[in-house]
């Protein structure tokens, strides 16, 4: 995966349980500097040892970890620079999901290594969404549910993202959502 | 061909188009002209609002409606743009534009990806520039965390640098200690054999002590090869029995030393790399044997820049196949080898050991002769460095340790370790020195104001005020005085004057009562 991604875990964790935290992730999974490199590519083995680690140094399981960083996956991107591309892509949770693909064909040109996953909104009710997932990676399901919590945060909305269904490599995620308090 | 649409289906191919009736007011409009201008809605007429233009200059409708001719509108009020085309239909013109992004940056746009038909390229282009942008903003910000952890790295071994050089200080206080006061001891059991070989242990274990304070100073960055004042032919006559095995059986070495005694400020040991390097060469130049000649002269002014001397000339000359000028013009380039498994740094070496030491080389080949390469080094000036142990290089004992007829009180010394200061005190004044000795800069500058001395020896590291400052003031208060600096670690920082001399802790007794006598005569 890119250093962006490795970049985005060490803020998290620096947010959320502090300096000596990440050192101890960084011991344990045998990393340093020279692998939070935004624009490198790093062997996914890489990622998966640094999220392994972080679950442990941060005492949760790989699955909340990876809701979590799916979350704040969303505000990382939110930060400096990409935050254009944030508002450009859509200034509401569906046309978001439905520009997400064009973001993503763009990154892939940027960055051709980039293996990147499809969101299709598949149908939309005033208060729910069905979107279907696919990506070349798996297991990634408890991210892109943290994702889609983000993006309820992103738009201010309140709501539950549960998986509907899984088949063929893609899998449905079903998203229920209404105005948020601040609404 | 007629096309009708729906709004829906006509808003979501056209996302900024404009309907208007034949006196060009607006009666509907695409989502995105609707988000982007608030105040221009149903009913207002379009010139109030944007100025109709074609290839650059003003148009008209009438001009540009149903032609392949691009209409552009800019705005009255801001500098947002549209163009796109003008389809006339019987109730009036449909205006199927476009958003005109003001440059290819998101960066505090309001532009949102459905301001532009869902297979507009100009999307495609938007995204890439500002996920390019933003990379190279999130790379500056990677790089200067980067620099960030390599200062922190820095600072660390700066730290340890630091520390270790401090250790060494202290550690060579202590050996100094002991060497001092086993000389001393030496004197007074000159006829106790037992005894005496005692005290040569004790002396053994003091100078290996002193490799670990070496090794301590090679980790906080203290030069080990100090440069120091040497005799070229001096340490060539004493390293000639390896400069034959270098040269091997086949090429035969002929030496013609004519620099006397003259002294150059140099490392010896980057000396002697220096020699061995042009002597390989010079070997490798003659795979099938010959004659290599190394020659030292003393020239009033430099052979080339006629620069004002005197130097002394290293000449390396072999019978070898020589070399063509394009080679000659590279030789002392880095990396630069015409050998099968050459590395290139021979020469770059020898160049870099000249130009150190003040000096520089030449070198003349004729292919088919020979070659000879010239290494020009200025002579030393007074001042110069000499080496603590066994190997000093200075060579004033012909004075046989008589004291110059004066009666100045010639030595101040300087030490805040006190037992270094009693036994170096004692020491001197038993090798025939009148001796004042101070524990501080302070009490020294009391004895500088009372007395004129001939020489300070004081240590570097002092509480309060450094040993350099001291002698920096001293050396302003009485010009004359001669300077000699002692440590086993010189701080980063200190303002070290050329002509002071310098003596590496720890302190050896016949070095430091040499050093001053030769500062005495002086």
């Amino acid at each position: 995966m890119y250093g962006m991604i490795h970049r985005a875990l060490r803020q998290m964790v620096l947010d959320s349980a502090g300096k000596h935290v990440w050192s101890e992730i960084e011991a344990a999974a045998g990393i340093g500097q020279s692998q939070l490199i935004s624009v490198e590519i790093y062997d996914d083995e890489v990622t998966l040892a640094l999220l392994a680690s972080a679950a442990k140094c941060m005492k949760i399981d790989v699955t909340e970890l990876l809701f979590d960083f799916g979350r704040y996956w969303v505000r990382y991107a939110d930060y400096g620079a990409y935050s254009a591309l944030l508002n450009f892509t859509g200034d509401d949770i569906v046309t978001f999901l439905q520009n997400l693909d064009r973001l993503h064909g763009s990154v892939q040109s940027v960055m051709p290594a980039a293996r990147m996953p499809s969101f299709t909104v598949l149908s939309q009710g005033p208060s729910e969404l069905l979107v279907n997932y696919a990506s070349p990676r798996q297991g990634l399901e408890p991210f892109v549910k943290g994702l889609l919590h983000g993006l309820l945060d992103r738009f201010s909305l309140e709501g539950d993202v549960a998986i509907k269904s899984t088949e063929n490599g893609s899998t449905q995620f079903l998203v229920n959502y209404r105005p948020g308090a601040g609404q | 061909m007629k096309i009708e649409l729906g709004r829906e289906q006509r808003d979501g191919i056209f996302p900024a188009n404009i309907v208007l009736d034949k006196d060009l007011r607006v009666t509907a409009l695409g989502p995105a002209i609707a988000r982007r201008f608030s105040d221009f809605i149903p009913g207002e007429a379009l010139l109030d609002h944007f100025r109709p233009m074609a290839g650059g200059q003003e148009t008209t409708f009438e001009a540009v409606a149903g032609t392949q001719t691009m209409l552009s509108l800019q705005s009255r009020k801001t500098s947002a743009v549209l163009s796109g085309w003008v389809i006339p239909y019987e109730a009036g013109y449909f205006l199927a534009l476009r958003v005109v992004p003001p440059n290819y940056s998101l960066v505090n746009s309001s532009l949102q990806i459905t301001d532009f038909t869902p297979d507009d390229p100009v999307v495609h282009s938007l995204l890439m520039s500002s996920i390019q942008s933003a990379l190279l903003e999130e790379q500056r910000l990677v790089a200067l965390e980067l620099d960030r952890a390599r200062q922190t790295s820095l600072d660390l071994l700066n730290r340890l640098s630091r520390t270790s050089g401090f250790l060494a200080h202290d550690f060579n206080n202590f050996l100094s200690i002991i060497k001092l006061n086993s000389d001393r001891l030496k004197l007074d059991l000159a006829d106790n054999p037992r005894a005496l070989r005692l005290l040569e242990i004790i002396r053994g274990a003091a100078t290996r002590g002193s490799a670990i304070t070496r090794s301590l100073m090679t980790l906080s960055s203290q030069r080990d090869d100090s440069r120091l004042a040497v005799s070229i032919d001096g340490l060539i006559g004493e390293n000639k029995a390896f400069f034959y095995t270098v040269v091997g059986a086949r090429v035969k070495l002929e030496l013609d030393l004519a620099a006397g005694g003259v002294q150059t400020l140099i490392s010896p040991i980057a000396a002697l790399n220096c020699l061995v390097n042009l002597l390989i060469n010079a070997r490798d130049a003659m795979p099938a044997g010959g004659l290599v000649r190394l020659s030292t002269r003393v020239v009033a002014v430099h052979p080339q820049s006629a620069q004002s001397g005197p130097w002394v000339v290293i000449e390396v000359a072999d019978n070898g196949q020589g070399m063509p000028s394009e080679v000659q013009e590279r030789a002392f380039e880095p990396l630069f080898s015409t050998k099968a498994h050459g590395n290139g740094l021979g020469l770059a070496s020898v160049l870099a050991f000249a130009t150190d030491a003040g000096g520089d080389t030449r070198i003349v080949s004729t292919p088919g002769e020979g070659t000879s390469v010239f290494v020009n080094l200025p002579c030393a000036a007074q001042g110069a460095e000499v080496e603590d142990g066994e190997s000093v290089r200075s060579e004033p004992s012909s004075l046989g340790g008589q004291a110059p007829a004066d009666d100045l009180p010639w030595i101040l010394v300087v030490e805040d370790e006190p037992f270094a200061l009693e036994a170096l005190c004692e020491l001197l004044s038993a090798s025939g020195f009148q001796v004042t000795g101070a524990s501080t800069a302070a009490t020294a500058m009391r004895e500088l104001e009372r007395t004129r001395f001939k020489v300070l020896l004081t240590d570097i590291i002092l509480p309060g005020e450094s040993g350099a400052e001291l002698a920096a003031i001293a050396s302003r208060m009485d010009p004359e005085m001669k300077v000699i600096l002692m440590s086993g670690y010189v701080p980063q920082g200190e303002d070290m004057d050329e002509s002071w001399m310098f003596l590496r802790k720890p302190i050896d007794a016949q070095v430091v009562t040499t050093m001053l006598r030769v500062a005495t005569r002086a």
